[in-house]
């Protein structure tokens, strides 16, 4: 019965210091997706179904606080945690930090392109400029730090999950 | 079922959109103040600095500007807030997203503090960073002055006080269009809001004009100009009210 509100905690905690305190590092450090890679990981990694829905309702929040450069993030998250579970089902491993990688990769990658869908839709009503060089660049970077993110979790979890297995073994 | 249990969840987070916000808020508070300080500890004391002296002597300059026009001008007239009917309300930044693709920050301050969309945000020293762009009830959203979707309406502080609309571009620097050619416009001129936009009133300054450039094919020349106030190293800043609405 507690599982649910402590996730609810936790999403709050992890969407409050991604929009909080990571917004507000310099470039390109902001642009870590903090929220998006450690749902992936536990999802992943840790077999937590209920993190997918923590991209969605991410998605949801920025569109709330209106936040983003593109109207409904809470579609484009959803469709990025579709294929959050589509590769993890069907496509990578999880055991491997390549599985997980290509996972956080793919889903990145849906998000942006989900992204830029909804951006054409914004030029088409708004008639705005937005480089599309620009988004890209922000995506790689996206990419890249969440790629050194699951380098920190993804041995931080081994050495638990070991810790945890030596424990019960003594 | 758990999966009814969240589409119920979120549809409730739909409607009740001001309950994400206040549920958010103590939170992204704190973060938002231990992210500005990481951000001003990562820059260079000297960078500090001499944004510090670049901003106190700007505003010295636009202050002196004003003052002299208002001496000749509008003698009888009273201080900034007072002439305008403006006064401010002062405001916690919970959160920033400020990229190439974006520049938005959000406040604690909403409907409920008499926070309207279009209400000017300037920093505690009077700098103008951004517009109200969505409000609600206790929590509203800003754009910044660099975010590509919003153009801000600008004066530049020399001989003809030439006019204009500021775009964003690269490398958070704005750009002004369309300026006739015999306008003269020097480097490090200094650039306020004109007061052409309805809730935001004149003179706030913006920044300062770092390039001229001259297109010779039309009637027109551009120029790039920086804005003096970066919005990574606020925590707090003031949103100015329009009480006479």
């Amino acid at each position: 019965m507690i599982r649910p509100f402590l996730g609810i905690f936790f999403f709050l905690l992890l969407a409050s210091m991604e929009v909080g305190f990571v917004y507000a590092l310099p470039f390109p450090i902001d642009r870590t997706p903090l929220v998006l890679v450690v749902s992936v990981f536990i999802f992943q990694s840790m077999d937590i179904r209920p993190s997918v829905w923590w991209v969605a309702v991410h998605g949801l929040v920025i569109d709330l606080l209106h936040i983003s450069f593109v109207s409904f993030e809470f579609i484009s998250y959803t469709i990025a945690s579709v294929a959050l579970i589509l590769c993890s089902r069907h496509l990578f491993s999880n055991r491997s930090f390549w599985g997980i990688l290509g996972t956080f990769t793919i889903s990145l990658l849906t998000l942006t392109l989900a992204e830029i869908f909804f951006a054409i839709v914004g030029i088409l009503e708004k008639s705005y400029a937005l480089s599309l060089h620009d988004l890209l660049l922000v995506r790689a970077w996206s990419w890249a730090l969440g790629s050194i993110v699951l380098l920190f979790l993804f041995p931080l979890h081994e050495f638990f999950v070991r810790m945890k297995i030596k424990l019960f073994a003594s | 079922m758990l999966s009814v249990f969240i589409l119920m969840f979120l549809l409730a987070l739909y409607f009740f959109q001001g309950l994400v916000t206040d549920l958010l808020s103590p939170f992204m508070r704190f973060f938002s103040e231990v992210g500005t300080a990481a951000s001003v500890a990562l820059s260079t004391e000297q960078d500090l600095f001499l944004q510090t002296q670049v901003q106190a002597l700007a505003i010295n300059a636009v202050e002196f500007d004003r003052l002299k026009t208002e001496n000749e001008t509008l003698r009888e007239e009273l201080g900034f807030l007072e002439r305008t009917g403006f006064s401010a309300i002062g405001a916690s930044i919970l959160s920033k997203s400020l990229s190439q693709t974006v520049a938005r920050f959000v406040l604690d301050v909403g409907e409920h503090q008499g926070v309207q969309v279009g209400d000017p945000v300037v920093a505690q020293n009077g700098l103008f960073v951004g517009k109200i762009f969505t409000v609600e009830r206790n929590t509203s959203t800003a754009v910044a002055l660099t975010d590509p979707t919003h153009t801000t309406a600008v004066s530049l502080i020399n001989d003809r006080r030439t006019i204009g609309v500021a775009y964003c571009t690269v490398g958070g620097l704005l750009e002004i269009r369309f300026i006739p050619t015999d306008e003269t416009i020097k480097i490090n001129d200094l650039v306020v809001t004109s007061g052409l936009e309805e809730t935001v009133p004149s003179c706030l300054l913006i920044g300062q004009v770092k390039g001229v450039e001259i297109d010779q094919n039309t009637l027109f020349q551009k120029s790039m100009l920086e804005p003096l106030q970066d919005i990574r190293h606020l925590a707090h800043v003031l949103v100015l009210i329009d009480e006479s609405l």
